[in-house]
């Protein structure tokens, strides 16, 4: 059997099947998304050949497209720096041992495992200028009929707000798993050192965790570069293009306006720009890897 | 060595079992010589006449040949249109007859040479049948493509008990129309006009029916064609208008807040005076369970603008009907099943209270709901109809439109690129 696994021909055997799923729903129609990008397409009868031009005018001639790169970077610096770290100290504190840990942890999971369309209607609702939100700021003392997701000047961030709140409980949950996979011993040893609590957070914990953690920030930053399905429930991109992110664009391009093939340069765009900042992230995750595998 | 031939025996057999799965033939003739057609529509609604109407016409139409098998595929409208673009841009297999816009959606798969021309399959007796010239939408290069099933009608749905409570009457001119919203405005908690912009056809229909009165219908048509550009002077002030209305408040606060859904909720709720939709909305009004305001309802057309503009104008028309699919295996069942389908669904219009009907029948009069009624006087008078400026575009341009219209309900309005932006995608260019 050993002699099986080694037989460079038997991999290849083996790996075929899955690989050849994988090149035919995963690769292939990446690049022929690529391909239809070089056309003016309009999905149903003749393509012509631009070249390069739909590529170039996502950057030059689309003020919209700039506009929506924006907005996921927005996104994707609130995910990082506002939902990670959030993630993280409730991971920790509740790795710790609160009481109720396991309570604790299924709560904060459950916005994971609702439904993105759900989430956007629940919000929709609590935006809404006679919503529970607005009724909040009521109490105490603000009275406003604010429409948050009409007013293309708050729209947007009204729709991060959910975006961040739902991944909350899955960030944390791949950390908690990290962290008590963490051996005791290195607290112990730490703690005969002097080396308790925050100082043992920041000095064992996050190193240790390094490769979670970089886990944890390439799916942030991933999932908030193509995100879709909120925003798209909440506002469509609207109000005039407000709260458009590069997915809800493209959708529009591709499937409302029958731009097939500039929606097919921005898809491919996408992804590109998804793989281009993963590089990245393992770039500068490196060193900080191989010092936690060191341990 | 058994081993290996084994491994390499099983790995062969998942690579054909994957690649069986890939070329899995989608065959529609069932054992026993039954034709199944791929019928797909919008009527997904299990509350709604509309569907249960359908449903029936089909079973009949099943019932009286037995060799025919009819496979029902139902979305809501978004996604149908989003479906079928789809569906197209490859080869459409599981679709032989489809639910479709005419005239503008259904010219670009027409051009694509993916739709059926039917005039074959049509008997003169059943063209026989259709009123006089409600053809005209699903005519192309001299083809038939599809018979009508129906026209609708922009309608200014107005709840009385609000507009005397407020001591306004029911608007007949623009002006009218500013100074009942104003006074309606003074209720409490309830939105004077509840447009439903959040839906981009919606903010476009009240441009729309600003234009028509600004501009006539006639010219406007010529512009959509593309005959003619986008500059006459009545499109500026229309949008004007529009954004005056706005800013008057007579949209509500937050006109962009509320989508169709929550606008007709709000309206039959008795929280919304005026509402202006298409003519299907009167079903709802009828058989709504929430509805507690059908006996207030009166129905009116669009306000007129200017004095010298003509009455007979509306915006509306006949503008949708079922199609076949050109690549179909069954051209013939397909077709005579679409004719059917179309007079069936056609001739009931009024009855089940979804338009006014194409096709010369007697209906039985105690069946039309109080709403629909109300509205057949209004119908008989007009002449010239706009159809909904997205049914008649491309695709692009139509987006656009919907797009720009909604920016008029917004405190950052810009009537000049608003008519700028329509310009670069509507009219002689």
């Amino acid at each position: 059997m050993q002699k099986l696994y080694s037989n460079k021909k038997y991999i290849a055997i083996f790996v075929m099947p899955a690989f050849i799923a994988f090149l035919c729903i995963g690769v292939v129609p990446l690049f022929i998304t690529g391909y239809y990008g070089l056309f003016d397409y309009n999905g149903i009868g003749e393509k012509t050949f631009l070249g390069l031009k739909n590529y170039i005018d996502l950057f030059t001639e689309d003020p919209q497209f700039i506009k929506a790169i924006i907005n996921s970077f927005i996104l994707a610096g609130a995910s990082l720096f506002i939902q990670l770290p959030i993630s993280f100290i409730l991971a920790v504190t509740l790795a710790r041992g609160v009481k109720g840990e396991g309570f604790f942890r299924t709560i904060y999971f459950v916005p994971v495992v609702i439904s993105s369309m759900v989430i956007g209607q629940l919000f929709t609702r609590i935006f809404n200028s006679e919503g529970l939100f607005n009724g909040l700021l009521g109490l105490i003392g603000i009275h406003t009929t604010q429409a948050w997701l009409a007013d293309s000047s708050t729209a947007f961030i009204a729709t991060v707000v959910p975006a961040v709140w739902q991944s909350i409980g899955y960030h944390m949950l791949i950390m908690y798993a990290g962290i008590k996979n963490i051996s005791p011993d290195y607290y112990e040893a730490a703690r005969i050192d002097g080396a308790t609590g925050i100082k043992a957070t920041i000095k064992i914990t996050l190193p240790l965790l390094a490769p979670v953690i970089k886990m944890c920030v390439t799916f942030a930053l991933v999932g908030s570069l193509r995100a879709f399905d909120l925003i798209y429930v909440m506002t469509g991109g609207g109000p005039n293009h407000a709260s458009e992110v590069p997915a809800t664009l493209m959708y529009s391009n591709l499937f409302t306006k029958g731009v097939y093939g500039y929606g097919s340069a921005q898809a491919f765009f996408i992804v590109f720009e998804c793989l281009f900042f993963s590089l990245i992230i393992n770039r500068i995750f490196k060193k900080a890897e191989d010092n936690a595998s060191m341990i | 060595m058994k081993r290996k031939i084994l491994a390499a025996l099983l790995s062969a057999v998942m690579c054909v079992g994957l690649l069986a799965g890939c070329g899995a033939e989608n065959t529609k003739e069932s054992g026993d010589g039954k034709v199944t057609l791929d019928v797909w529509d919008i009527w997904t609604d299990p509350s709604s006449s509309l569907t249960t109407a359908f449903e029936d016409a089909v079973a009949q139409y099943e019932e009286e040949h037995p060799d025919i098998n009819i496979e029902l595929h139902g979305l809501d409208t978004d996604a149908y249109k989003t479906k079928m673009s789809t569906e197209f841009a490859g080869k459409a297999e599981g679709i032989d007859v489809f639910y479709y816009w005419a005239p503008g959606m259904i010219r670009k798969l027409i051009e694509a040479d993916k739709v059926l021309p039917i005039d074959e399959y049509v008997t003169d007796e059943q063209l026989d049948r259709v009123k006089e010239g409600r053809t005209q939408s699903f005519e192309f290069d001299g083809k038939l493509y599809g018979l009508p099933i129906d026209s609708y009608m922009v309608i200014l749905f107005c709840n009385q008990e609000l507009f005397d409570q407020a001591g306004a009457k029911i608007p007949t001119t623009y002006e009218e129309l500013l100074e009942a919203g104003k006074k309606l405005q003074q209720l409490d908690g309830v939105t004077p006009l509840a447009l439903g912009a959040k839906d981009g056809w919606l903010a476009g229909t009240l441009y729309e029916s600003l234009a028509m009165r600004e501009v006539g219908a006639e010219k406007v048509n010529q512009v959509l064609l593309g005959e003619e550009p986008f500059d006459d002077p009545g499109f500026t002030s229309a949008a004007e208008k529009m954004n005056e209305l706005y800013e008057n408040g007579i949209l509500g606060e937050n006109p962009l807040e509320d989508g169709e859904a929550e606008a007709n909720a709000k309206f039959l709720g008795g929280r919304a005076a005026m509402r202006l939709t298409g003519s299907w909305f009167a079903a709802d009004i009828d058989s709504s369970e929430d509805s507690t305001i059908a006996d207030n309802v009166v129905v009116t057309t669009f306000p007129m603008t200017r004095s010298d503009g003509a009455t007979t104008d509306y915006s509306g028309g006949a503008n949708s009907s079922f199609f076949v699919n050109k690549s179909t295996e069954h051209p013939k069942e397909a077709a005579e099943f679409a004719a059917y389908i179309t007079e069936a669904m056609g001739s009931q219009a009024p009855e089940l209270g979804s338009g006014f009907t194409s096709w010369n029948v007697d209906n039985d009069e105690s069946k039309i709901s109080p709403t629909f009624a109300k509205m057949i006087p209004l119908f008989d008078e007009v002449e010239n109809g706009v159809l909904a400026w997205d049914t008649v575009l491309d695709a692009n341009p139509a987006a656009t439109h919907q797009e720009e219209c909604q920016t008029l309900l917004a405190d950052s309005a810009d009537v000049d690129a608003f008519i700028q932006g329509h310009q670069e995608v509507i009219g002689k260019q």
